[in-house]
């Protein structure tokens, strides 16, 4: 009932969002504030050009070059707003985001779904001057696919294509062809930042190219400086060929304390402040009389995190077990202790908001009977009286492994501890560092452990993680195997009807939900807040579009 | 004396070469894959098949034994050639060369502002050992040094001083005073516990120096106490400050962790404290290569400094050498 409820509101939050002001009456301030809803009267108004945007990033970036590195930082400084791509999502239409046109005008999917064809935007220019064409779009998949070039984590969606160029005596016209239909290959493409071929030529691998931390790119703003450890600065670009930007330049300030970050924002040094802590964003923004100088949004991209069982241990091998886990779990007590309750529960492997998922599969309630039930049923019992339940002589002892820098499960870990050890299961904590942690859940080498699963875009593809060929190399770590997912990943894969492949989503999801490999935790929103001044800012799965914000100068 | 100089460096070489190794073969043998790092290759959806993380480890240089890893990081190194980092790609020389300045500009100065400090500290002390100054300024001193750098540093930021907190320079200024005032309050940090350390260890050895003949000597044809203290009892004692300083030198250039990261400065202690954690050989092995010559310099140093401040020790007969 709780969670209809909770549904609601947010169905109702991106009405008010997308569509301005509701018919409902006066906006209440005080709900905005609450829920983290940007003030609909923030999109009116004429726009004021002229400013400098500054941003608080906790981070710098490894490069600015989304070639070679796939970190979140450089898709929100980038793309969109310094490098395009021949479709973008359309921000505007949560939370489905279809594409709508960028650097293509226009494109064609042959019946087959095997050739893509997109007619390119003519008149376009580099921000060094140069012309815009498909030479660029070939060069860019080029690059891609060059093997001294360090691009794995874009070349896998291109392992299908047979083979892209321009049209014969047509620049301004890119032809792809693929082998086999898959529904994200269109997407893949058609949402490639691309580059300038004229300077990837001389880039060879691009970890030493001028482009690798200067990128150049047809966006509404150009790069302008980056200094080490300080900070990243972009202009607006005079020659873009859309709708300009208002503010004169975007500075990036990094600033990694968070204390440090939150002294700044209450001097007022920041125009956007990405990533509050949960206990900032909740209380100290308010106790700091920040209310009313600054706004809170709270924004939902797809992500989940969860506890996964390695099924390759006999312990978890036996779906009984795995489902008892789950009912030892408070897992709501857990949101609203240790996440100050601005996580949302989630049962569901996509987008929470998406229709691939079921919202009639509810979390499991907390329940330590029904937990002792199921682990009787399937033979786990204390036998000898140690305390400790046992089958066929082995005691139900395992390791649970953790990012040491995990917040979250520092707490979690000694609670779900806490909770096992009641009922006869005996769980240690092993913490170790990223570097390790990465390379153990590689190896599966661990019996249980947590983490989070994120992805930039609605669309998305559960093969890597949940098909039983994804245990050796992929991101099936726990060794799920189930030959009706199986079946329908593979069928989705080659369904392109979204209504049919997200009915085939949700019947996965429902196996999964049975099978319970995963405890399902919670999608965790980013917590930012603007100052006031602040005008035209949309959060969405693609982030912020900055050359639709203004500052208001009264 | 030029003998003396050769077998120091020569003997500082071997040495070099045994950290270097040492800390070659510890970065390359941790756990942790610096590849499997690599934009989370293999945790994310898109993720890298075994056969592209082999090459990956081979662009990089991973898939050759340890030894000859080591034997060619040192050829490069002959060469000037520090390589390039795993993380973004650049040159090595080069991030050393953003992020050393940076350090020296915190670490010299609180070196000599600790310094400057701690003296009058320690002998205000020694001078009346146990007496109502000795006893407050030990209490001061050790309240001092038992404050976390953490806290202090974090009081430091929210309280309303005024003063810059983060950064060397203010957006668009870029004046010795602004800098100046963005110093201040890492300075501070960085201060406060070596004034404690030095202005015990000056007072311990003021003390040790007092019970000496000669002080009794001085005191004995009649000088002033002020006399006695300062230039006879000091003197001396500031030998012992000549270890301190060879043992503290390599600190100037291996950075702060934590005052760096709190205050946004980009200094050597940021950059190796993200390349441990990032697995990127080449830049640890740089910084490793950096405080390894900067402790075989801060030693030479203080050796030099022995001699010139102690006639009793002469670099030549000290080893037998004539």
């Amino acid at each position: 009932m709780i969670r209809v409820a909770c549904r609601l509101a947010i169905v109702l939050l991106a009405a008010a969002s997308t569509r301005g002001f509701s018919a409902s009456g006066p906006p209440d301030a005080d709900a905005e504030w609450r829920e983290g809803r940007l003030p609909a009267s923030l999109t009116q108004g004429e726009p004021v050009k002229g400013g400098t945007l500054v941003v608080r990033i906790d981070q710098e970036p490894p490069s600015l070059d989304g070639i070679t590195d796939s970190a979140l930082a450089i898709t929100w400084m980038l793309e969109r707003k310094v490098i395009e791509s021949m479709a973008q999502l359309d921000a505007k239409k949560h939370p489905d985001y279809p594409l709508e046109p960028a650097l293509a005008t226009g494109w064609e999917i042959s019946p087959d779904q095997l050739t893509f064809t997109f007619h390119l935007r003519r008149g376009v220019v580099w921000h060094d001057g140069a012309p815009f064409s498909g030479k660029d779009v070939v060069a860019t998949i080029q690059k891609i696919l060059d093997p001294g070039v360090r691009s794995l984590h874009l070349r896998n969606n291109f392992a299908d294509l047979a083979d892209i160029s321009t049209a014969p005596g047509d620049d301004f016209t890119v032809i792809a062809r693929y082998r086999k239909p898959y529904f994200l290959a269109f997407r893949a493409l058609a949402t490639l930042p691309i580059y300038p071929a004229h300077l990837l030529a001389k880039a060879g691998d691009m970890l030493h190219a001028p482009i690798h931390r200067a990128p150049v790119g047809t966006g509404p703003f150009r790069f302008e400086q980056w200094k080490s450890g300080d900070r990243i600065s972009f202009v607006r670009n005079e020659r873009y060929w859309g709708r300009k930007a208002h503010v004169d330049r975007v500075v990036y300030r990094v600033v990694a304390d968070p204390a440090v970050g939150f002294q700044l924002l209450k001097q007022g040094e920041f125009d956007l402040y990405l990533q509050l802590q949960p206990q900032q964003w909740l209380r100290d923004l308010e106790a700091a009389g920040l209310k009313g100088r600054v706004h809170r949004i709270r924004f939902f991209n797809p992500n989940y995190n969860w506890i996964g069982w390695n099924e390759e241990r006999t312990f978890f091998a036996d779906a009984r077990v795995r489902q008892a886990l789950n009912y030892a779990i408070d897992t709501e007590a857990v949101r609203k202790t240790f996440l100050f309750g601005l996580d949302r529960p989630t049962t569901c492997h996509f987008y929470l908001e998406s229709s691939a998922c079921d919202p009639s599969l509810a979390p499991r309630p907390y329940d330590p009977a029904q937990a002792a039930k199921l682990l009787d049923e399937a033979g786990w019992q204390d036998h000898d009286g140690d305390g400790i339940r046992d089958k066929d002589g082995v005691p139900f002892r395992f390791t649970f492994l953790m990012n040491a820098d995990s917040v979250f499960l520092a707490k979690l870990a000694p609670y779900l501890q806490q909770e096992l050890a009641k009922l006869g299961v005996a769980m240690e904590i092993r913490k170790v560092d990223w570097a390790l942690f990465t390379q153990l859940i590689g190896e599966h080498r661990f019996d249980a452990t947590s983490l989070r699963w994120g992805n930039s875009d609605v669309a998305q593809d559960p093969y890597e993680i949940w098909h039983s060929s994804q245990m050796k190399d992929g991101s099936n770590v726990i060794s799920f195997k189930d030959p009706r997912v199986d079946a329908l990943i593979e069928q989705a894969r080659a369904t392109l009807d979204d209504a049919r492949r997200n009915e085939m989503y949700r019947k996965m999801g429902r196996v999964l939900y049975d099978e319970a490999p995963y405890v399902f935790l919670y999608s965790r929103p980013s917590l930012d807040a603007a100052r006031e001044r602040v005008r035209g800012l949309r959060p969405s799965v693609a982030w912020y579009d900055l050359q639709d914000v203004w500052l208001s100068r009264r | 004396m030029k003998r003396f100089l050769a077998r120091r460096v020569l003997a500082m070489l071997a040495t070099a070469l045994g950290v270097t190794l040492v800390a070659f073969a510890v970065a390359r043998a941790a756990p942790g894959d610096p590849v499997a790092l690599q934009g989370d290759l293999g945790l994310r959806a898109g993720s890298a098949s075994v056969q592209q993380m082999r090459e990956y480890r081979r662009l990089m240089g991973l898939d050759e034994p340890i030894l000859a890893g080591y034997l060619r990081w040192l050829w490069h190194l002959f060469r000037g050639d520090l390589g390039t980092s795993f993380r973004d790609g650049r040159p090595v020389l080069s991030l050393l060369g953003e992020a050393l300045p940076v350090t020296l500009l915190l670490s010299i100065p609180s070196l000599l502002v600790g310094y400057v400090l701690a003296l009058p500290v320690g002998i205000a002390s020694a001078a009346r050992p146990g007496g109502w100054l000795d006893r407050a300024l030990s209490t001061l001193v050790f309240l001092l040094h038992s404050l976390p750098l953490q806290w202090v540093a974090l009081v430091l930021v929210v309280w309303p001083s005024g003063l810059p907190i983060q950064g060397l320079h203010s957006e668009g200024t870029s004046s010795f005073g602004d800098l100046l005032a963005h110093l201040v309050l890492p300075l501070a940090c960085l201060s406060y516990g070596s004034v404690a350390v030095i202005s015990r260890f000056l007072r311990s050895s003021m003390l040790e120096e007092m019970r000496q003949d000669y002080v009794r000597t001085a005191r004995a044809k009649g000088l002033s106490e002020s006399a006695v203290i300062l230039r006879h009892a000091l003197p001396n004692s500031l030998l012992s400050l000549i270890t301190l300083f060879g043992l503290t030198f390599p600190a100037l250039a291996s950075g702060a962790v934590i005052v760096e990261r709190i205050f946004g400065l980009p200094g050597m202690g940021k950059l190796t404290f993200e390349a441990v954690l990032g697995r990127d050989v080449p830049v640890v092995m740089g910084a490793v290569a950096l405080s390894g010559a900067a402790t075989a310099l801060g030693t030479l140093i203080s050796d030099l400094l022995y001699a010139a401040a102690d006639p009793r020790i002469s670099l030549e007969e000290r080893r037998g050498w004539r």
